[in-house]
């Protein structure tokens, strides 16, 4: 089985000096491949997972914003195969799971309703959204699909919202608790052939150090953005022959491996 | 003629001043017809000197299409009915998202592009959706018929202390009737005559001026219709008014969105974007 586990915002600058209260980025860290994607675009969401996915660059499937003109934008508007488009047709057990290149994320063979449409904005919905896409993964792996593809969004709006504050560490520590059930329990990592890719879409730093702007310093509903995104995004593999620089390489790893 | 009105009727005329080729969309909703009253109020003859335009979606309900066409005929419009018969074919109302951009927006971008319009007047209200408070009686769109009310600055232009936006459009004097219709780089111009008008407003405009109006708004079996929109997408409300005085009793004392009926998901999903500042 292939399971490809997107953790959006996740960034090294908080995990390499936690790992003392992260046993299980730890394990990972000790047991597979990791490595840090520099990106060579712009650190924007929608793009990068969009392009994680089809194995296009930006300039090629043309999807950078949620909403255009007014109107939130959905599959349909992106003229693009993904990688589930492309090995269903091949006859394989492809699952998507929340994958935010649109709002509410995008499901493939899976049913399932994104948290907050798939944007948690409070402590509420940041739980809600580990604990059900927790569940829904832990219940697709025993189904034993050849792929998996899940995507938790909860970090980006936590350290929007937080960076540089103590909180951001300990919802870390709930990720990381997650990553536990999903990989360990459940006997996963344990399984000879697995593989595994987890990888976020960009980094983080403080609002001020950030390249890019992808929201502003105060919202209309009032709330103050303490960080954005970096172009460093985080990368741990086990198991996976192709050489992933890039976001987009996920699509031809995944490719590559079901041809 | 009350000062509110007043103004409405102002920016139509500067309207009609500043652009060669305006079109008007009408969606056969209460503000619409408003709207549509006002420009006729505005220019000698009563006439309606703009091309109408009705964005057909082909899932409209039946009372709609009925009402477009006798006030085309009563008030000899020149109407352009447009349908994106492909978008149409690829769309279900099932999905509502996919349904309402192939349906209204392409649709729309079809039609400014066709008949060539540099200004589109339509009959939004500022309390209608809280996310329309911020719009302007004059409102540039770009190729993208994307609207950029603020930007951030650059790094050069932060002052510490200041705002990190600057403000791409310049306050409007509404109250001496002063506003901005030329806009650089724009690629047309939205006007929104009534957009300080209330939904009370309108309803008490309809009565005094005896206007005609969609009978989806009055109360039959206990439900009516607030807001109109497609028929998959658009349920009623609890409701027994079924005359417009007791439509303006009604909202004198209900809470509630006034487009508490239309598609949820979709409004919900834009309002959080909206809030995070994601659009």
């Amino acid at each position: 089985m292939f399971l490809v586990l997107g953790i959006d915002a996740a960034t090294w600058k908080v995990i390499k000096p936690n790992l003392e209260v992260l046993p299980n980025f730890r394990k990972l860290l000790d047991t597979c491949e990791s490595g840090t994607i520099h990106l060579k675009e712009k650190p924007y969401s929608p793009p990068l997972w969009c392009g994680m996915f089809c194995g296009k660059g930006s300039e090629e499937h043309k999807h950078r914003e949620y909403v255009v003109d007014g109107e939130v934008q959905t599959r349909e508007d992106i003229s693009v195969e993904f990688i589930w488009d492309v090995l269903d047709k091949r006859g394989y057990d492809i699952r998507a799971l929340n994958v935010p290149f649109v709002v509410s994320p995008y499901n493939f063979n899976v049913e399932f309703e994104g948290i907050g449409f798939g944007l948690p904005t409070d402590e509420k919905e940041w739980n809600e959204e580990l604990e059900k896409i927790t569940e829904k993964i832990v219940e697709l792996l025993k189904e034993g699909p050849d792929v998996l593809i899940a995507v938790f969004t909860s970090l980006d709006r936590i350290q929007h919202f937080h960076w540089g504050e103590p909180v951001v560490v300990e919802w870390y520590k709930k990720m990381d608790k997650r990553l536990g059930e999903i990989l360990f329990e459940t006997g996963f990592m344990d399984k000879e052939g697995n593989k595994l890719i987890i990888i976020s879409d960009h980094g983080f730093c403080s609002f001020g150090e950030a390249k890019v702007q992808t929201l502003p310093k105060i919202t209309k509903s009032g709330i103050e953005m303490k960080g954005d995104h970096h172009e460093d995004a985080i990368l741990i593999t086990k198991n996976v022959g192709y050489r992933i620089k890039r976001p987009q390489d996920v699509f031809n790893a995944l490719e590559k491996e079901f041809r | 003629m009350d000062k509110f009105v007043q103004r409405s009727v102002s920016v139509i005329r500067e309207a009609k001043a500043s652009y060669k080729n305006i079109g008007v969309l009408f969606s056969t909703g209460k503000d619409s017809v408003c709207l549509l009253d006002l420009i006729r109020k505005s220019f000698p003859g009563g006439v309606v000197p703009f091309k109408v335009i009705h964005l057909d979606t082909g899932e409209k309900f039946p009372e709609i299409y009925e009402f477009r066409d006798m006030i085309a005929k009563k008030w000899n419009l020149d109407m352009i009915v447009s349908r994106n018969e492909e978008g149409m074919k690829e769309t279900s109302p099932d999905k509502p998202f996919e349904c309402c951009m192939k349906r209204k927006t392409e649709n729309l971008k079809k039609v400014v592009e066709k008949y060539k319009f540099d200004a589109l007047m339509l009959g939004i209200r500022r309390d209608e959706h809280y996310i329309r408070n911020l719009e302007r009686y004059f409102s540039p769109r770009d190729k993208t018929m994307q609207w950029h009310i603020v930007r951030p600055k650059t790094e050069e232009e932060k002052r510490e202390g200041d705002s990190d936006f600057v403000y791409q459009q310049n306050v409007e004097l509404s109250g001496w009737n002063l506003f901005q219709t030329d806009f650089l780089d724009a690629h047309h111009i939205r006007i929104h005559p009534i957009l300080h008008w209330t939904e009370i407003d309108v309803w008490e405009y309809v009565r005094d001026q005896k206007l005609p109006i969609n009978p989806l708004y009055f109360a039959k079996n206990g439900k009516r219709y607030r807001s109109l929109g497609c028929k998959p997408c658009t349920k009623p409300i609890d409701s027994n008014a079924s005359t417009i005085d007791e439509i303006i009793e009604e909202l004198q004392t209900k809470k509630g969105e006034e487009r508490e009926g239309r598609c949820q998901d979709k409004e919900q999903i834009m309002r959080k974007l909206r809030a995070l500042g994601y659009c």
